[in-house]
């Protein structure tokens, strides 16, 4: 799990010369117009730490200083724990992917139709990206209509820690969303200390460009921060609209806003661990709809992900996006571009990698996870790289077979085959006729029959009978509250 | 005989110099100012408003005009008397609790205004019970509500149950819109109208104006 790619010899869209501006760009941001933080003891943190707070206005100028000192207190790597070891996401290990985050609408399996999505469809969707080599962090990609508004972030994540052995982005809205949050986690390791040891889940907090904190969120935050959970902190401005229609405008005040982040997170607690996750994109100028899927979103994911490993800190960034309404060819070339140069990138995790939604993100089509899952395969054969040495040149074998000869029967085709060559699980490369009697399935019908494989093996136990029970009761009671 | 037609061309092309020039001859050609508005002014964002759903006009250009509009009618303004624009409805409009985000609210906030609607923007995170004591107190025609997050569109749900529980639901028309809304949606949680952009919002709202 986790590929450097092609041994460290990340893509660099950005010059040298190129960062050392942007980051000049990013501390005169935050010294100038600086954040809104509408949270009266994050400005408090702020202000003993050496910002200039405005309480009036909720603003903090960030100087240079604070950004570096705080930088050197969060930790260069994050470790979130599957509840099997084998399945612990290590950052400094490489390139990572996990699925989607926040679908409302589902194709239907079984009748093709669109329809709100239900509790029961996230459960299988986890159940599925459980199941995927290449799903490494479990996200909540399907957000549930069928549950009470004001406790929604309790139902997701109890399913999602229900229903898988790797690590989770759980969900918590406010203060006691992550309460509610911890104590499901207390409830699955045992106790407190057992938690901090293994945390089975991280969870985000999402900023609104240009530069502001929402107050419930940030209570979130110092929640999980304090008690020592791993912290997500991202940024999705949308270049025209909340940024500059500027590439570079947008690429600086993304790392602003996810720097500013990072600085509360280690003022609520020196060496805090914090990922930053940065999902800029172009505003479509016809709709001002964000676009999930553009050349731009390419050339920033790769930009972001260079900038957030020059800070040296954990990082991820959007992949596999799509704008198409139908699983259709638009989603191919969208998702394959989106991923291979994201993992090119080099960041710890390209999330939406194996994400089965389409629509911007809005309506999962189940099947298309089992297809990310191929494009991420595909794409590590890619960052894998060529390995060069004398083995690999076979200068020997070459002069051996001669000229004219071949090199099918030789043995180091067959010591070799196996590792220099990428085998395709979903993709077709049957010829025509072989391809005819097996029914003709295109990729589509293929991948519904491995997503109804995974759907009919019997779940795996992932959860003891008491603790589901404790999980239970804590949803009860949130749903029970009104609002 | 003034061509009204020759303000929503300007407004179209974004001519800030253009419009004020043919308010003033509209003026001086004694033309009464609610008339300018209403026919040159407020038919001319209508116009801006069809370009931009044709794909003809991209956002930016259209919220050019729109400010050129507010420019214009405060020219207008002296001219008004007393009564000030004929109203063309009232709406009250908010993005829903645990949302934040306001680019696209205010986007429809001004079309609206520049159509000349009453608009009363609540502004972001109003939860439902304070939509319900503004549609009490101010008894608009419309309640437009927002929300950009897929987290927050059950929210909408909420709001739209709040009013029907408050006895007012058949006082006021209500409308949805933002990104990950849809029409399906709209109807799903009983709303009455969806718009997915700011132009439809104005031409939607028209639509289902009751006739006074």
């Amino acid at each position: 799990m986790g590929i450097r790619p092609l041994g460290g010899r990340t893509l660099e869209v950005l010059s040298k010369e190129d960062i050392r501006k942007v980051h000049e760009a990013v501390i005169d941001i935050l010294k100038d117009p600086g954040v809104k933080v509408q949270h009266g003891d994050a400005l408090d943190l702020f202000q003993k730490a050496g910002a200039e707070v405005d309480s009036k206005k909720q603003i903090v100028r960030i100087p240079e200083f604070l950004i570096e000192k705080t930088l050197n207190l969060a930790p260069r790597f994050i470790t979130v724990c599957g509840k099997e070891s084998q399945f612990d996401f290590k950052s400094y290990k490489g390139v990572h992917y996990s699925g989607g985050h926040g679908a409302t609408f589902i194709r239907d399996i079984e009748t093709g139709k669109r329809r709100p999505s239900t509790k029961k469809d996230l459960e299988n969707n986890v159940r599925v990206h459980d199941a995927l080599e290449n799903t490494h962090m479990i996200y909540p990609e399907i957000y549930p209509q069928d549950v009470p508004a004001h406790s929604l972030d309790r139902h997701i994540s109890q399913t999602l820690l229900s229903n898988t052995r790797k690590p989770v982005i759980a969900t918590a809205y406010d203060g006691a969303g992550a309460k509610d949050l911890i104590k499901m986690g207390i409830a699955i390791a045992g106790s407190a200390e057992a938690l901090r040891q293994r945390p089975m889940f991280t969870c985000s907090f999402g900023m609104i460009s240009p530069f502001v904190f929402e107050p419930a969120r940030i209570d979130a935050l110092i929640e999980m921060c304090s008690f020592g959970i791993p912290f997500q902190i991202y940024t999705i401005p949308g270049a025209g609209t909340s940024a500059p229609v500027t590439l570079a405008g947008t690429l600086a005040l993304s790392i602003a806003e996810l720097l500013s982040g990072l600085v509360l997170t280690q003022l609520v607690k020196p060496g805090a661990p914090v990922r930053l996750m940065g999902y800029a994109g172009s505003s479509d100028m016809r709709s001002g709809d964000f676009t999930f899927a553009s050349p731009e979103k390419a050339l920033m994911a790769a930009a972001l992900a260079q900038m957030l490993q020059f800070y040296g800190v954990p990082n991820g960034v959007h992949g596999a996006t799509t704008r198409s309404n139908a699983l259709d060819a638009q989603v191919g070339y969208e998702t394959g571009i989106l991923n291979l140069f994201s993992a090119l990138s080099g960041s710890d995790l390209v999330i939406e990698a194996t994400s089965s939604a389409l629509e911007n993100t809005e309506t999962s089509y189940p099947e298309q996870a089992i297809i990310g899952d191929e494009i991420c395969s595909f794409i590590n054969r890619i960052l894998k790289g060529i390995e060069v040495n004398k083995e690999t040149l076979a200068v020997d074998v070459i002069r051996e077979v001669g000229v004219g000869g071949e090199f099918l029967t030789h043995q180091h085709t067959m010591a070799y085959f196996k590792k220099e060559q990428w085998e395709a699980h979903l993709g077709n490369r049957a010829r025509r006729e072989p391809w005819e009697k097996a029914g003709s399935k295109d990729i589509q019908a293929r991948a519904k029959e491995r997503l109804n494989q995974i759907l009919a093996t019997p779940k795996p136990k992932i959860l003891e009978p008491d603790v589901q029970k404790k999980l239970q009761e804590i949803v009860d009671k949130a749903d029970a509250r009104k609002n | 005989m003034f061509d009204y037609k020759q303000i929503g061309s300007a407004l179209i092309a974004c001519d800030q110099n253009q419009v004020m020039e043919l308010i003033n001859n509209a003026l001086n050609e004694k033309i009464p100012a609610q008339e300018i508005v209403s026919k040159g002014l407020i038919a001319g964002m209508d116009a801006v408003g069809e370009k931009m759903q044709k794909m003809e006009m991209y956002i930016p250009e259209v919220l050019v005009a729109a400010k050129i509009m507010t420019a214009a009618l405060e020219v207008l303004k002296p001219n008004l008397g007393a009564t000030g624009i004929k109203s063309q409805g009232t709406v009250v409009i908010g993005t829903v609790k645990g949302d934040l985000h306001d680019i696209g609210k205010n986007l429809v906030s001004l079309m609206l205004k520049s159509s000349g609607m009453n608009v009363h923007d609540l502004g972001v995170n109003v939860t439902p019970e304070n939509f319900v004591l503004k549609v009490k107190e101010l008894q608009p025609d419309f309640l437009c509500l927002s929300a950009l997050l897929t987290t927050t569109m059950p929210m909408m749900k909420a709001t739209v149950q709040a009013v029907k529980e408050s006895g007012l639901r058949d006082k006021v028309k209500i409308m949805v819109g933002g990104a990950p809304v849809s029409n399906e949606f709209a109807k799903q949680i009983g709303a009455d109208g969806y718009a997915e952009d700011a132009g439809v919002a104005v031409k939607r709202i028209k639509e289902l104006m009751p006739s006074a």
